[in-house]
């Protein structure tokens, strides 16, 4: 139960995290949210 | 389970809070060594006979974790806020960010540009479309 718990505080925490990015206009990709850090800023 | 949940609790509030002295959410992958070893001795603590076992363990890598961290800097670069999404995108794509708020500056520069000329400042948004002066007389 603990681990299941775990699971979907960490999984609620990178889905909210990632449509925070994505109403702020963040340019970060589901695969770039599991990077150690952000995206490094080299613009096109 | 109470000392487990804290030992997590405890566990990924030094990684939040490193993170938040820079003024920065830690991303998801920073989290994710930690929760996965959480996870698993959450799953080795829903066996009865090793749950003592597996909660000192947690408070053991906590302490291990603080005592190493206690006093140092965190050296990491964050790179929050990150890139926006380019005008001619709905979606994130990979290597493809434009630096935000971009039309917010050069609507300030031609403010700018328009105030430091002496005349009076003239709206002009689009080429080609009436000047509107400040008085309502289209020119």
């Amino acid at each position: 139960m603990t681990a299941l718990s775990l699971g979907l505080l960490f999984a609620a925490y990178a889905g909210g995290l990632w449509a925070y990015c994505l109403i702020r206009g963040y340019n970060i990709t589901p695969a770039a949210l599991f990077a150690k850090t952000w995206p490094a800023a080299k613009a096109a | 389970m109470g000392g487990f949940a804290l030992a997590w609790i405890f566990g990924e509030g030094m990684i939040v809070y490193r993170w938040a002295r820079h003024k920065a959410p830690p991303p998801p992958g920073a989290l994710l060594d930690a929760s996965l070893l959480f996870l698993g001795l959450a799953v080795v603590g829903e066996y009865q006979p090793a749950r003592a076992a597996a909660t000192l363990f947690a408070w053991g890598v906590d302490v291990a974790v603080l005592l190493q961290l206690i006093g140092k800097e965190p050296g990491v670069t964050t790179n929050w806020p990150p890139l926006c999404i380019p005008d001619t995108q709905l979606m994130p794509s990979k290597g493809a960010g434009v630096a935000c708020g971009g039309a917010q500056s050069a609507g300030s520069t031609a403010k700018t540009t328009g105030t430091t000329s002496g005349k009076t400042p003239t709206a002009q948004l689009f080429p080609g479309t009436p000047k509107i002066r400040p008085s309502g007389v289209h020119v």
